[in-house]
């Protein structure tokens, strides 16, 4: 049986179903993606395939990166839709709730959408995680064997995980109901709301600190100064965009109305004037799809650079198929026919010839009490490949025998290898961070859209009245969307146009510096996301369309 | 000359599940001269306000015409009836309708701007506007700023600034207490004794009492009217006052 609580609030669900179901379906995504990284990760772990160590522990890191993630943006879209419902809550009151039943309904409310999303969350991951292995194995390069497993610790994992997500929802989720103030509700929505004023203070301080994450980034010389700024600069950043976008479009739009032949054209009247109304409320979101929209580029471009520039970083380092190394005093004999003859030898038991050798020498700094040493390193290539794997496994063996100080043995087929392993795993990773990403952008400005379809049809109800046509109507709506929907994008493409020379410098860590190849993918990555912005934008300005069009005249 | 011609206005609603028919207007017939100052009234639910919604371009009629200026308003294609709404008619309403989002200028200016009047001839329309209505000193401030009154003189500068054929005001004194009414009401006699046509829809006797000529509505049609040629306001009061008693205590003669 079924209390009275639970069953209002199926009952208020259902009737919010424009607000529940997105938010639902959210959850649902997150649980699984998380879900879907756990048992991919124990799947790899128990696979026991070489390189499995370094890809579990790239994914494992991964898991909890995004599972707080998860988190932080599920809590921010809650606090969104319990801020939407406080008319709601107010009308319950003066119907004779108590708050300490609003805070039951809600209670079930959660309890519902924990239950519901896990659940959905878990089974459709449990569906995909096979299909997500199979993907990982081919992105790195390893033949792969399919048998359906269903890892009952990542179900553990998930669960508790979200649980104590949930469970922080709950918690401020009863301290806004309690909180909550009903007369002011039923009164704020006749009331209006002020003009914002353009805050001198939060501008100078979105400059600064804009200047001051930029100033880092561009001032970077090397890789490691650059991992060393990257996080600084990236707060600097957030910062400076949150506060510009806060202040910043004000003065900006306040400017636009200033300059009269501009202002009081149609389209340009009433866009102007709504978005400076209700810039205070709409800053932050916008700010936050900004930040989500540089993030997603930032993953994408550079996992896909390094998975792609692997060949190139590969090259880099190993200019051919085996490197030799060892270090000797300075004063020592030259050593390259040493190594020369020690690989042809190794080469020739095998019924193989060295090829395209060659060799490099570099000093070192030593203490001043050590004699100097010298780094040899020489290179060859084989004639064809070595049919027998044994040639790899006891090659560094050989090569001790005949050369004491031996500093390394590599084979390019084998660092390959490895390569595709890790470079594939953060792809890997990488493309879950972009769907989580992008999830919550999606989320965040079908949210925003719809709030303001419905603050906005009163308004647009009002200037049909004076004699705005239907046809005029859309026309605004689309300019206003447009202005408002394409900043933060715009914003984004500043942002990773300035983190450039700093992510390459990152990259050069890795290998990486293709300095082409990461533009391009950068380009295309903006591209891509330009295109699935639109796609966006289309959906949701009809939805928001559909909503003011609504309750209006004929 | 007949400025608005009402005939035979007839107006049914189905309720949105199934065929249940309301109908709001039955027979409805009047005429408006120009420079007359008319006041519709009836009880809730009579069907004044239908009626006003019809005249606007804002509902249309089942069956019947309305002419405004011998021009039949059921031949405005859609698309140009927005226009037509902005070029002739202006509208007063009980809670003002200005939008928050403009300032007191901006929401008089706001039928001109989609007009696309120049910004040079704004200017000079809204000047002597703002002087008549008392709107001066408070153009740059924010409808959250400023009294009942003021918003109400704001929202009758905007139906008045596109020179309108016809003002249509409905309950424009019911948001507002009584002495600001008294002001408002005085404001729009001053304004129709500058030849400027009101049509105005009231449950207020005080209201109509300030009109030339009050029609009462009933039950979706034209019941009685009455003029006030050149009789006192408190005896026309009075006279308004009594048809309004005869008509809902005696009134059943259908």
């Amino acid at each position: 049986m079924m209390s009275f609580f639970s069953k209002t609030a199926f009952s208020t669900m259902r009737k919010n179903k424009m607000i529940y179901v997105p938010y639902l379906i959210t959850a649902s995504l997150m649980t699984m993606l998380y879900y879907i990284l756990s048992s991919v990760q124990i799947m790899v772990a128990e696979s026991g395939m070489s390189g499995s160590l370094t890809m579990t522990e790239i994914l494992r890191v991964s898991r909890w990166v995004s599972g707080f993630l998860s988190l932080i943006f599920l809590f921010y879209i809650n606090s969104f839709v319990m801020k939407r419902r406080s008319k709601e809550f107010g009308l319950f009151s003066v119907l004779g709730l108590e708050k300490g039943h609003l805070a039951k309904i809600v209670f079930w409310e959660i309890l519902f959408t924990f239950v519901s999303s896990l659940m959905i969350g878990i089974f459709s991951g449990a569906i995909l995680s096979q299909l997500m292995f199979l993907l990982l194995l081919y992105i790195v390069g390893i033949p792969s064997l399919l048998h359906f497993r269903f890892p009952f610790q990542a179900v553990g994992v998930t669960t508790i995980l979200f649980a104590a997500g949930w469970l922080v929802v709950l918690l401020y989720s009863q301290v806004v109901v309690f909180r909550s103030e009903p007369i002011a509700f039923l009164q704020s929505a006749k009331e209006g709301e002020r003009e914002p004023k353009s805050k001198t203070w939060a501008t100078l301080l979105g400059l600064l600190s804009l200047g001051a994450g930029y100033t880092l980034a561009l001032k970077v010389v090397s890789p490691f100064e650059a991992i060393a700024i990257f996080f600084p600069a990236v707060m600097f950043v957030m910062l400076g965009t949150y506060c510009l976008f806060l202040s910043g479009s004000i003065a900006l739009l306040k400017l636009l109305r200033r300059n009269k032949n501009f202002y009081y054209h149609p389209s340009n009247f009433i866009s102007v004037s709504g978005m400076i109304y209700r810039m205070k409320r709409n800053a932050a979101g916008l700010a936050s799809i900004c930040i989500l929209a540089t993030a997603v580029l930032v993953t994408l471009s550079s996992t896909v650079c390094l998975y792609l520039g692997e060949e190139d970083m590969l090259d880099r380092q190993y200019p051919r198929d085996f490197t030799i190394s060892s270090f000797w005093p300075a004063d020592s004999p030259d050593l390259f026919l040493l190594l020369k003859t020690v690989s042809s030898n190794y080469a020739k038991s095998y019924g193989l010839e060295i090829q395209n050798e060659y060799g490099s020498i570099e000093a070192i700094e030593s203490d001043n009490d050590e004699p100097a040493q010298v780094y040899y390193t020489f290179y060859f290539d084989l004639n064809q490949e070595p049919s027998d794997y044994a040639f790899y496994e006891n090659m560094r063996e050989s090569y001790l025998q005949s050369i004491p100080r031996l500093a390394q043995t590599e084979s390019k087929s084998l660092v390959r290898a490895e390569f595709f392993q890790i470079y594939g795993s953060l792809l890997f990773v990488g493309v879950f961070f972009v769907a989580l990403f992008l999830v919550t952008t999606v989320l965040i400005i079908y949210y925003k859209q719809i709030t303001e379809g419905f603050d906005d049809s009163e308004r647009f109800r009002i200037m049909q009245q004076v004699g705005l046509s239907h046809k005029e109507v859309k026309q605004t709506i689309l300019q206003q969307i447009l202005m408002v929907f394409f900043l933060p994008l715009l914003v984004a493409f500043v942002h990773i146009s300035v983190a450039f020379p700093v992510l390459l410098k990152m990259l050069t860590v890795f290998g990486m510096t293709n300095r082409n190849l990461f533009l391009l993918c950068v380009m295309s990555s903006c591209a891509v996301f330009a295109l699935f912005y639109g796609v966006i934008y289309r959906a949701t300005a009809g939805a928001y369309y559909r909503i003011v069009q609504n309750k209006q005249v004929s | 000359m007949s400025l608005l011609q009402v005939q035979h206005v007839k107006k049914i609603y189905t309720t949105r599940f199934g065929g249940q028919q309301v109908q709001a207007l039955s027979d409805v017939n009047f005429e408006i001269e120009v420079g007359e100052f008319v006041a519709i009234m009836g009880e809730s639910g009579s069907g004044k306000t239908t009626l006003l919604n019809i005249l606007a371009t804002l509902d249309k009629p089942s069956a019947g015409k309305i002419l405004l200026l011998q021009q039949d308003m059921a031949g405005i294609p859609d698309a140009k009836r927005a226009a037509f709404r902005r070029d002739h008619l202006g509208f007063v309403f009980q809670d003002f309708n200005l939008l928050d989002t403009f300032s007191v200028r901006d929401n008089i200016l706001l039928p001109l701007v989609l007009a696309r009047v120049p910004l040079a001839e704004m200017e000079l329309r809204l000047l002597p506007l703002a002087e008549q209505l008392q709107l001066q000193g408070i153009l740059q401030q924010y409808p959250y700023e400023i009294s009942g009154g003021q918003r109400q003189r704001t929202a009758i500068a905007r139906a008045l600034i596109t020179k309108p054929k016809i003002l249509l005001a409905d309950e424009p004194t019911g948001a507002l207490d009584s002495r600001t009414s008294e002001n408002l009401l005085q404001l729009f006699r001053q304004i129709n004794q500058n030849g400027q046509t009101i049509l105005m829809v009231t449950h207020s006797t005080k209201a109509a009492s300030h009109a030339n000529r009050v029609l009462f509505i009933k039950d979706g049609t034209v019941y009685h009217q009455l003029y006030r040629t050149e009789q006192p306001q408190e005896q026309f009061y009075q006279k308004i006052a009594d048809s309004l008693t005869v008509l809902s205590s005696g009134g059943n003669t259908l």
